[in-house]
This record gives structure tokens, C-alpha cells and sequence, in this order.
């Protein structure tokens, strides 16, 4: 993991509290994760905000936060401040959304550097002011904490442990952080990336080649895996300002390209920092064009940290980042990102989530078992502890603790249980033997330590999950060839794999490793990969499942009835053909091709935007027209099938032509062996007979039958 | 002196017990060539098929899995309904499915509670699972086949999950290969015998068995189609004269044209339509009108997807291992019997499938499967008929085996540890059947439409006062399932009793059964509720009833007088 940038950004899962070591969670994780996260979280004792926020001048934006129950666990909302820039306010509006039971209304407290700012009435919408200095910059950072205090914990001698549900809670929105002062500009190209940033455009020359391209992708695709969202992301030609993200002199950084000309193939790529008319950080990355992907790629390297100088020479990362060497078949918990041990106690966090990738394994996996090992305390006579683990939170295995203090268990995950992104979640649970409520006085003193170094999940190569976009990104391994095709203008294709790049990428816990060929290239190939700007004969040649051409849908309300269309379209598609599978980007039209871009633009951002990015993908097709607001997902099963479609089974009428060559070939060989048996029978009677007839006319008497056997009569 | 000394005896062997004698019978028996009318083995044959007949109706059974499909319990309601409805008769057999299925499955759901659990059902598919098993067995030894060609044949069948399930259904398939098989049955031994048939034996070996076909599916009628056509030319061959061929043709087809003709007069004389089965609101064409315009037939007018579509399902139903020997029988049999009459009988075992890739073919027929265009469950058990075909040409390719020198042995147990194989793969998943998966389907969108609960509901709550309810609509075929005597029904197959009932329900019904799914092609088909139609523009009805059940699309209402 880069020292410099991800773990000060993916502090925003786990800031606050030491005892919590789950993984990162997978930026902008699929609904379903994304939830088992957050919920696990929320127990664990601190959540992250997930929710995009946009920054307003002389201010810094945080994200929402869905629900803070009253649970008396911290809420931790962390802002990164620039190099430069004071805060001064922070403000935020405070929402019930479960109003507590009458009587036992709580508090929330708003906290800085662990002193009380603000106590709230949570049951009213209440704005929240809070004043901050420089000095509760902590890190780079301001970390403001929100405990919903419920009424019984206030009470001294409530029994904690036997805590009703938490059911009453509140959200948090608009949190601002107001600062003074201007920001400083890197002057290093460690200082470059800051973990303050929340915009970065990379340019690239227009009508460039394949390498540069691929260069562009390469650094997109280093600064998603290195920026979770919401960073915001793109990849633009150099004049296609409209789809470039918008960058401020405080968050925004651009990064810009420039191939040298062809007689400088030996030259070093070199890099310099500048500032463009806005103010914007700008780092350009010169050098031939051969030798720039490689550039782009080491923007996520962790040795970037080292380049402490304004200018450098030979950037460059080749193969995959330190990350993919963590693609076994048989990750720790600790290469999946949990940190080195989970420790969970009965009075403290009582559990824990590891986020399992399947990206993680270096490809698809069909099957997984889970191998914990770890202590825990010694558990009196009096108490029952029991340890629950759970996969995507189904059980799949559970100890009751005691006895000896080191446990060591395997445990089978079903295949039908698999997705991309899974969560394993270890539960403590005890109780009095009795069955007893325990009082907060007397808390029950058990833990339980997992190695994470020792524990793992081991996978079985293999595919459990049906054809579609959940097959992605670990269907690629760890390289991602991305082939162009001529649907797209130069500047829409570039910002559509741009932004398919970067979602797929934050969804990989290994660096991806991006490669350009031509489409003939790729067809030819057996990998799986993009194909951006396909042509209704390149989904034909690659038997996707919507053919780029009229289509009706069906409706699944109505079941038979369907809504067509023979307008202009997009469609991005996830599909297997012939073992590989294949993401495509195109779009018809009935007469202007060109009218397909925006749609191809806006399916492709669509997976980088939308609330769940990737993991909000469903189904196998993605449709947008001009007439959604946002594209529409599908599965290519409601899709009325087309022409083209049903055409590629014609082939199989050919095989029943076969069938009946072969029965009649066979019943004519048959015939014949039949007939040339019978005529060699025939002959062979004959000769007998006339044998016979030259005995008879020479006098000699009737051969004598053969004294056993048959005869043919 | 010499002194004699006789060698000592050996041991006597203990004498075979009775049973094993009795079971070395058997044995023998099963490989036993056939004497005239009697084949050797039947018996034995008949009692396997019914103890694992017996097992699978206990399964289904129990588990409720018999009434899954929606058809099988339509069936369950016709045959009832001849004598316990509101308006009983010949009638109510209606004109969507052909009469024998329903007719001869009356005995067995003269008791409320045969008919309720579908048990009825299972009790005729035991004799049809014993019939087909014993046409197979009968088939096989006619064409000259040994034992273990013909055990081959019959565990093929008996062992198969697919034919196993749907025999314990009502759906018609059960009743049409048994007769299929009859009539197979009866031609092979027409055909095999050196003795010259009479044409009143024709006429009731395999005219009575297709008869029996046609008024049970249309596969029935391309049976006689071909049937027919093997009698001609097997006739010429024998004596070499048309007045005989002919009249031996005729011996065949007469009963099943006199069949296709009664049921052309039967629609003539209730729906003054001959054709009402073709093209008549209930006819198939006419409830997948909407698929077909929707364009889900992609297999129409196309070859390659027919037989890919169709294949699957044969695949999927009859098992790979069938499947495999199967094809390497059919060679056999070209190579063995080129078109002799003995092969041409075992062609003419391939109607059903013919039939159904035509009628795919055309457009005739809707089928889905889990590789169709689109995926789907439906109707995967149109390629149950090809089974028994694809059995024979097995037995046949077994037997060639066991001719073969030195290894033949080794061979057969190969293919005995590969069906054993393939059944455990079976039993471990019987939803690898595809008419299983879909009648697990069925079960699951039943549970989740509300369908389950809200027949459970009524049949828990009736408490007498009559039902209005409109049984025909769709996802609505659920009368066995709720338990409740017909004749308590105000349903479509009371004709003007259901008129007057939607009229005013509140005189007649004290409960109102209702599927509020809409869907303009439901409407279009034929298949919307129309109670659900007429009550809900109906002001009165509401202050008249009160719901008493809701969940999903289903609704109950009970009137607020008793």
C-alpha cells in the first residue's frame, strides 16, 4: 500500500479507533457491500461517510453520513485540510430519521480532538457550528466525531451489556469545514498528490497514438486505485474541456502528457511541475511515447513518495504494482487489508469485517474456505462466548469458546454464496450463563485476538458467478487491455475508457495493468478486456448479447410486451464468449452515428458516478438514450432476441445435416457388407451344389453331413 | 488280490433354494426369446417399474411437488368436473386438451382427497409407467435384442428423474407414451412375427393403442401419419400386393381416424367450430399469440435455433448418457437394419420428435429452456415423448456390445457403472431435470405471487356459502390445491351460472376468489380474472364484502352476511 497517499485516504474508514482493523472498503462497493459494510461498521465503532461532497470556495466539503444510531459508538467525519488553508468553522445539519422512544431520549455530542464542541438535541433537525483551529489539524486532517449517547447509557447503573437494540438515529448532511489562508502549491512531486486532493484531470494530446493513450489509462487507472472516491477522475483529450473534471488550485491537480517526437525514442521520461492560469497544480510527464505508459502507471507506485525534487527523470513502473504480488490464491487477512490482527471484545467492538475481493485472488475464484487462527481470553465458567463468523453475512461457522485459548478453524464458503466483493465478518457474542442481564459495573471481560498474518481465505480458481458486470473486475486478472473502435469520436472514446478504467480499477485491490491493442489485436486475443466505441459489427464478430442494432426489451411487468426502440442508443455489455470475458462500449443509430457519443459518454460515466459505481451495476446491459435521465440496466435475457442473434444458430443446422449423412452412410455401409456376405453365400452354395451335381454325374454318391454344426438351408 | 477303492465323493452342492430359483426364473426369462404374443420377462419388468413408480408417487406426493405445474391441476379440475360441478357433463372436457387423459383419470379422483393431493394422478401414472417400461422391454425383444439391450432399455426409463416426476403428475404426457408404446409395441410385433396378422388384430394391437394417442396429444396424429406409412410399405413387402398393404394400412388407421374424427365433430357440435382446438380462444396459438407477436418465438423459421432449443431440452430431460447411446444406437440400427422393417419401426419411434422440431419449427409450439433465446423454463417436458425412441436405439447400441468378443462384458459394465453414475448425479440434484427445475419454478412463483397461501387460505376458512371464482385465469388453476367439492364453485365451466354469478355475487357467493394481475396481454389471451374484471366496477360489491385475504396478487373476499 503507497505510505504517501491510500492509507492517509483510507483513514477515512477506520479513523479514530485503533481497535478497528477492517480492510478498506472497496470505494463505491456494491450496494449489497457496501451495506454489509457500513452496518459492520456501525458496530464496530466508527463508520466512514460514503457520499460525494462538492466543495464551495473557502470551504471544504465531507461527505454524508446515511445514519448514526444511538449506539453510543463515534461517528468520525474526516476532512482533509490542504497544505496552507486553516479551518476556521465546521458546520453540518443534524436530521432524526428514527425518533427515539418517549422517555429515553439521548444526546449526540460533537466532538474534536476527544473535547465536547457541541451537544444536540436529536430529536429536532438541529445545525450544528462548531469554531476549529489550526491546531485540531491532526494529521492533515480534522477529525470531527458524532456519538449518539442513548438515554439508558447515561444511567450508571443501566446493564449495558443487555442494551436493548439500538433503534432511535439521525443522519448528517451538509458538513462543510469553512478555512482561511491560501493554499500552499507543491513544489515536489511527493508533495503532488496530496491527501487533500479532490479532483485530478489527466490530459492527454488529441488524436493520440495508442501508446499515449494507453499512458493516459495507465495513469487514470494508478490514481484510481490509489484515490478512492470521491476523488473525482478523469481523462480527457487536451481540448475536450467539457468532460475534463472541474480542479481548484487547493484540491485539483492536473496531469498532462506530452510524447516527445520520434527522434527522442532513447530519451528519459521526465516530469515538472507547474501551475496553469488557474492556479492549478499542474505535473507534466514528457518523453517518447513508447515509454510513457509505464510513467503513467508509476503514479500509484509507493516509491513516489521518494521523488523530493520539482523535475525527475525516469518515472516509470512496468508488470503490476506490489499489491499484485498479493494475488495468490491464498491471501492473508492481513494482504486483504484487515492490518494485523482483528481484536474484538465483549464490552468494546464485539466484531469485525474483512473485505474479500475476489480481485484479490488474481482472477475469479469458483469456491473459498476461510482459516482463522487466533486466542482468545480465558473465559469463566460463568460466562458463554461464543465466535460467529459469517460470509456476506450468512453463517458459516460458529465456536463456543473455552477450554484452550487458541482456536484454529476451517471453514467451506459455498459457491453460491461468492460475489465480487464479499464481507467476512467475525462476531464475538457473550452472556451470563445465567442468562442474566450483566450490569455496565461489571462487564464481561472476554476477548478474542485473530492473526490476521496467519489466518487466510483461500480460493479455488474457478467462476461462480453468471455472465455480467459482477464478473469484473477479477475476470481480468491484473491486466486490462483496452481496444478502440470506430463508433467513437477521439475525444468521447477517450473520456469513456477513461472513466471505465477508473471504475473498474478502484473496484481491483491489485494494480491493474493497462495495455491499448487494435481491435483486430484484442478480437484475435484470448483475454478478457474493453472494447470502448464498437460497432454494430463488432459486437456481431464478438457475439454480444445486445447487438448494436434495433432492439426490443421486454417488459418484465408485462411479460411479453415489450419497449423498443429504433432510436439512437448506447450500450455498455459484460459478456462471456468463448471462455473470456468482454466488456463492451457502443452505440447505434439508424442514420447518425455520431448522435451515439453523449450516450456512450454518459453509459460510460455512468459507472464511475453512480451511487454504487462498479457494484452498482446490475444485470449484463447497460442502456442509455436520450430519453432516460440516467442509462437504464438489463439483462440481455428480456431483450427480444435480434436477428443477429438468432442468425449464429444457424450454424447448428448443419449438424443435423451430418447426423443424417452419417445414419445413411451407415445404413448404406450396412447394406453393402449385408449384400457382399450374402453374394459370397450365395457363391459358396452354389459351388457346394455344384460340386455336388459333378459327384452325382461321376457316380459318387451324396457327400455325408457334417457331424455337427449348422448349415445354411 | 485287487482291492477296488472307489475315489471319494465330492460334496453335494447345497440344493438352490426356492426364491433363487424363482429369481434365476426371472433372470432367465429377461433374455429369453419371444413366443408368439407372450414376451418373456414383462412381468418382471411391469413389477420394477412399479416399485420405483411407487417411490416417486410417495415423493412428489408428500412434498406437493405433483400439482406444481398449473396444467396438472387443470387436468385434476376437467376430470372432476364431469360429474362433481354445477353443470356436469361431457362438456366439460372442454376443448384445450384432448378428452382421454381426462377420461381415464375420472375412476381415480372419485375421492375428494385422491383428487386434493393429486394423488389420483400418481396412481394412473403408475400404470402408465409400468406401460411404457413394458412397451420398451416388449419392443426390444421383438427387434431381437438380448437381455442386457433390453434391461438397458428399461432402466433407461425407469431410471429416469424426468419421466419418473411427470408420471406422478396429471399432464398428458404419461398418457400418450403409454399409448405411443402400446402401439409401437404392437407394430413390433406385427412387423417380427412369421406369422401373418389378421387386420382385426392390427386393428387392436396398435389401432386401439393410437387411438388412444390421438385423443391424448397431437403427436397422436403423426403417429398414425407414420405408423400408417411403415404398415404400407412392411405390407408390400411382405406379399408383394397393394389390396393387402392397403387393407392391413387401413386395419391400422381406421380406429385413429374415427378418433380424429370425433373429436373434429365434438368441437363442431359444442363450439359450432371444428377447428375451436386450432384456432378457438383457449387454442395454444391463441393463448401465445402474445408471445409470438412479442417476437419470443426466436426459434421460428429457424433451423438452427429449433434444434438447438429443442436438443437442450431433450438433453436436459432424457439425460446425457441417454442422449449418447442413443445416437450411437441409431447408427447401430442404420448399420444393422438399414431400412429394413425392423428398423423402420424403430424409426417411426422418432414421430414425436419430428413433430415437435416442425412445430417448433413453424412457430406452433412454445418452448424455453436454460439455453433458449430468451432463458426460461417452459414446457421442457414436450421432450419427454423422445425418451422411450431415444431408450430402444440405447438398447439397441447395448446390445451391440455385448456382441462384441472378448471385451463385451467389460463394455456393458461401463455403461451399467455410467447410468449408475448418472442417476447418483441425479439424485444429488434432481433439479437437473429441466421439468423438475421448472416445477420447482412453478412452486416458487406460486409461493411468491401469493397463489399458495391464498388457496391455503380459503381452504382453511370455507365454511360453505359457495365460491365465485374464475379458475381459468391465469396463475389461478389451483382448485385441487384448495380441496373445496367443485360443485361449490361458480367458475368459466358453468357457462351462464358464472354469467349470473359476476352479475350479482352477492346472491350467489359467499367467498370471492380474485387474481388482481393485470397485464394487457392477460386480456388479450383470454386469461385475465374476470371476476376481478366485473367486481371492481361494481360499487355495490365493496359494501357487500370485506377482504379477509390479500397478499401479492391474490385476493379473498367474504361476504358480510352469511
Amino acid at each position: 500500500m503507497s505510505a504517501f497517499s491510500r492509507s492517509a485516504l483510507r483513514v477515512l474508514a477506520a479513523t479514530g479507533v485503533s481497535a478497528l482493523l477492517v480492510a478498506a472498503p472497496l470505494a463505491g462497493a456494491a450496494t449489497a457491500t457496501a451495506a454489509t459494510a457500513i452496518a459492520a461498521t456501525a458496530t464496530a465503532g466508527a463508520r466512514s461517510a460514503t457520499v460525494q461532497a462538492v466543495d464551495v470556495p473557502g470551504s471544504l466539503a465531507a461527505p454524508a453520513v446515511d445514519e448514526i444510531a444511538d449506539d453510543g459508538v463515534p461517528v468520525f467525519v474526516n476532512v482533509q485540510v490542504p497544505v496552507g488553508l486553516s479551518p476556521t468553522t465546521a458546520t453540518a445539519t443534524l436530521t432524526p430519521l428514527v425518533p427515539a422512544a418517549p422517555g429515553s431520549t439521548g444526546v449526540v455530542l460533537v466532538t474534536v480532538r476527544g473535547e465536547v464542541r457541541q451537544s444536540v438535541d436529536p430529536t429536532a433537525p438541529a445545525a450544528i457550528s462548531i469554531p476549529l483551529t489550526g491546531d485540531d489539524v491532526v494529521n492533515g486532517q480534522v477529525s470531527i466525531g458524532y456519538t449518539y449517547q442513548p438515554a439508558a447509557a447515561s444511567t450508571p447503573d443501566a446493564a449495558a451489556v443487555c442494551l436493548p437494540p439500538a433503534t432511535a438515529s439521525v443522519s448528517l448532511s451538509e458538513t462543510a469545514v469553512s478555512t482561511e489562508g491560501q493554499a500552499t502549491a507543491p513544489t515536489t512531486l511527493a508533495d503532488f498528490f496530496s491527501p487533500a486532493l479532490a479532483a485530478v484531470s489527466v490530459t492527454i494530446p488529441d488524436a493520440a497514438s495508442n501508446s499515449v493513450r494507453q499512458a493516459g489509462l495507465a495513469a487514470v487507472g494508478a490514481l484510481a486505485h490509489a484515490y478512492p472516491a470521491p476523488v473525482e477522475l478523469s481523462l480527457t483529450t487536451v481540448s475536450d474541456a467539457a468532460h475534463a473534471v472541474a480542479v481548484d488550485a487547493a484540491q485539483g491537480r492536473v496531469v498532462t502528457f506530452a510524447p516527445a517526437d520520434a527522434t527522442a525514442a532513447d530519451a528519459p521520461v521526465t516530469t515538472a511541475l507547474s501551475t496553469d492560469a488557474a492556479g492549478v497544480p499542474v505535473l507534466t510527464i514528457s518523453g517518447p511515447e513508447a515509454a510513457l505508459p509505464a510513467a503513467g502507471a508509476a503514479l500509484a507506485s509507493d516509491y513516489l513518495a521518494l521523488a523530493g525534487a520539482s523535475s525527475t527523470t525516469g518515472l516509470s513502473q512496468t508488470g503490476t504494482s506490489s499489491n499484485g504480488d498479493t494475488a495468490t490464491l491464498s491471501p492473508t487477512f492481513r494482504d486483504l487489508g484487515a492490518g494485523a490482527q482483528i481484536a474484538l471484545a465483549a464490552a468494546g467492538q464485539p466484531d469485525a469485517v474483512v473485505n474479500v475481493s475476489q480481485s484479490a485472488f488474481g482472477g475469479p475464484i469458483g469456491d473459498a474456505s476461510v482459516h482463522i487462527v487466533g486466542m482468545h481470553s480465558a473465559v469463566p465458567d460463568s460466562i458463554v462466548a461464543t465466535m460467529n463468523v459469517y460470509w456476506n453475512d450468512y453463517l458459516i461457522g460458529s465456536e463456543v469458546l473455552g477450554g484452550t485459548s487458541a482456536f484454529d478453524l476451517t471453514l467451506p464458503v459455498a459457491s453460491t454464496r461468492l460475489t465480487a466483493a464479499n464481507a467476512l465478518k467475525v462476531s464475538l457474542s457473550t452472556q451470563a450463563a445465567t442468562g442474566d442481564c450483566v450490569p455496565a459495573s461489571n462487564r464481561i471481560p472476554v476477548e478474542l485476538f485473530v492473526d490476521n498474518g496467519a489466518s487466510t481465505v483461500t480460493g479455488t480458481r474457478g467462476q461462480s458467478l453468471d455472465a455480467g458486470f459482477q464478473r469484473f473486475p477479477q475476470a481480468l486478472g491484473q491486466t486490462l487491455p483496452v481496444a478502440f473502435g470506430t463508433s467513437l469520436g477521439d475525444q468521447a472514446a477517450v473520456a469513456s475508457a477513461g472513466d471505465i478504467v477508473a471504475s473498474l480499477q478502484r473496484n481491483s485491490t491489485v494494480q491493474l495493468a493497462v495495455t491499448v491493442p487494435s481491435l483486430e489485436e484484442f478480437r484475435g486475443s484470448t483475454q478478457s478486456g474493453l472494447v470502448v466505441g464498437a460497432t454494430s459489427d463488432d459486437s456481431d464478430a464478438l457475439k454480444a448479447p445486445l447487438r448494436l442494432d434495433a432492439f426490443t426489451a421486454i417488459d418484465s411487468k408485462a411479460v411479453t410486451f415489450g419497449v423498443g426502440t429504433t432510436l439512437p442508443y448506447a450500450a455498455f455489455e459484460s459478456f462471456d464468449t468463448n471462455g473470456r470475458d468482454i466488456l463492451l462500449l457502443g452505440g447505434w443509430s439508424p442514420d447518425d452515428q455520431s448522435a451515439t457519443d453523449p450516450l456512450q459518454v454518459q453509459a460510460a460515466h455512468y459507472t464511475l458516478t453512480n451511487p454504487g459505481a462498479w457494484f452498482g451495476l446490475t444485470g449484463d446491459v447497460l442502456v442509455a438514450q436520450s430519453s432516460l435521465t440516467d442509462p437504464v440496466a438489463l439483462s440481455s435475457n428480456a431483450i427480444v432476441p435480434q436477428t443477429a442473434v438468432t442468425s449464429d444458430y444457424n450454424s447448428y443446422a448443419l449438424w443435423a445435416v451430418i447426423v443424417i449423412i452419417v445414419l445413411i452412410l451407415a445404413a448404406a455401409i450396412g447394406e453393402a457388407t449385408r449384400r457382399r456376405r450374402r453374394k459370397k453365400l450365395a457363391a459358396y452354395v452354389d459351388a457346394q451344389l455344384e460340386a455336388e451335381r459333378d459327384r452325382t454325374s461321376n457316380g459318387q454318391g451324396p457327400t455325408q453331413p457334417p457331424a455337427s454344426g449348422t448349415t445354411a438351408d | 488280490m485287487s482291492v477296488l477303492t472307489a475315489e471319494p465323493a465330492a460334496p453335494p452342492r447345497p440344493a438352490p433354494s426356492r426364491f433363487a430359483e424363482w429369481c434365476l426364473a426371472r433372470w432367465v426369462s429377461l433374455g429369453a426369446p419371444t413366443v408368439g404374443r407372450r414376451v418373456p420377462g414383462t412381468m418382471v419388468v411391469a413389477v420394477a417399474a412399479l416399485v420405483v413408480g411407487i417411490v416417486a408417487v410417495i415423493v412428489t406426493t408428500s412434498t406437493g411437488l405433483n400439482i406444481a405445474y398449473a396444467d396438472s391441476q387443470s387436468h385434476l379440475t376437467i376430470s372432476r368436473r364431469l360429474f362433481d360441478s354445477k353443470a356436469p357433463g361431457f362438456t366439460q372436457l372442454g376443448t384445450v386438451w384432448l378428452p382421454v387423459p381426462s377420461l381415464i383419470l375420472v375412476p381415480f379422483v372419485q375421492n375428494l382427497w385422491l383428487w386434493h393431493t393429486g394423488l389420483a394422478a400418481g396412481l394412473l401414472g403408475l400404470v402408465c409407467l409400468m406401460g411404457t417400461a413394458c412397451g420398451v422391454y416388449r419392443v426390444a425383444a421383438r427387434i431381437g435384442l438380448g437381455r442386457s439391450g433390453r434391461i438397458a432399455g428399461v432402466l433407461l426409463i425407469i431410471a429416469n428423474p424426468s419421466i419418473l416426476y411427470i408420471y406422478t403428475t396429471a399432464l398428458t404426457e404419461p398418457v400418450l407414451i403409454l399409448c405411443m408404446m402400446g402401439c409401437f409395441a404392437g407394430l413390433a410385433h406385427w412387423v417380427t412375427s412369421k406369422r401373418n396378422l389378421s387386420a382385426g388384430e392390427m386393428m387392436v394391437f396398435t389401432g386401439l393403442p393410437a387411438a388412444g394417442a390421438t385423443l391424448s396429444r397431437y403427436e397422436g396424429w403423426v403417429l398414425v401419419v407414420g405408423g400408417t406409412l411403415v404398415v404400407l410399405i412392411a405390407s408390400w413387402r411382405r406379399k408383394k400386393e397393394w389390396r393387402y398393404a392397403v387393407k392391413m394400412s387401413f386395419a391400422f388407421a381406421a380406429l385413429p381416424a374415427l378418433a380424429i374424427a370425433w373429436w373434429l365433430a365434438y368441437n363442431s357440435a359444442v363450439y359450432n367450430n371444428p377447428l375451436e382446438f386450432l384456432n378457438g380462444q383457449y387454442s395454444a396459438s391463441n393463448l401465445q399469440k402474445a408471445t409470438a407477436d412479442a417476437g419470443l418465438l426466436a426459434y421460428t423459421h429457424n433451423a438452427g435455433l429449433t434444434l438447438w432449443t429443442y436438443n437442450w431440452s431433450v438433453l436436459e430431460t432424457a439425460g446425457l448418457l441417454t442422449v449418447v447411446l442413443g445416437i450411437a444406437g441409431a447408427v447401430v440400427v442404420a448399420w444393422r437394419w438399414g431400412l429394413s422393417n425392423t428398423a423402420l419401426l424403430v424409426w417411426v419411434m422418432g414421430v414425436a420428435y419430428g413433430f415437435s422440431l416442425l412445430s417448433l419449427y413453424l412457430g406452433q409450439t412454445h418452448m424455453n429452456n436454460d439455453h433458449s433465446l430468451p432463458e426460461n423454463w417452459w414446457n421442457s417436458r414436450y421432450a419427454l415423448a423422445v425418451i422411450p425412441w431415444l431408450a430402444v436405439l440405447a438398447a439397441a447400441f447395448v446390445d451391440s456390445l455385448s456382441r462384441v468378443p472378448t471385451i463385451g462384458r467389460g463394455l456393458l459394465a461401463l455403461v451399467g457403472l455410467a447410468l449408475v453414475l448418472q442417476s447418483a448425479w441425479w439424485v444429488t440434484d434432481p433439479e437437473r431435470s429441466s421439468v423438475i427445475a421448472e416445477a420447482d419454478g412453478y412452486v416458487q412463483l406460486k409461493s411468491a405471487s401469493g397463489a399458495t397461501d391464498a388457496a391455503a387460505f380459503l381452504r382453511d376458512h370455507y365454511d360453505g356459502g359457495q365460491v365465485l371464482m374464475d379458475e381459468s385465469a391465469a396463475g389461478s388453476a389451483l382448485l385441487p390445491q384448495i380441496g373445496i367439492p367443485l360443485v361449490d364453485y361458480y367458475n368459466r365451466s358453468t357457462g351462464e351460472l358464472f354469467d349470473e354469478a359476476i352479475a350479482s355475487p352477492a346472491t350467489h357467493a359467499k367467498w370471492v376468489f380474485v387474481s388482481t394481475a393485470d397485464a394487457p396481454e392477460l386480456s388479450e389471451t383470454g386469461v385475465a380474472d374476470l371476476v376481478y374484471d366485473a367486481v371492481k366496477k361494481q360499487p355495490s360489491f365493496q359494501t357487500a364484502y370485506r377482504v379477509v385475504f390479500e397478499e401479492g396478487d391474490y385476493r379473498i373476499y367474504e361476504r358480510i352476511w352469511s
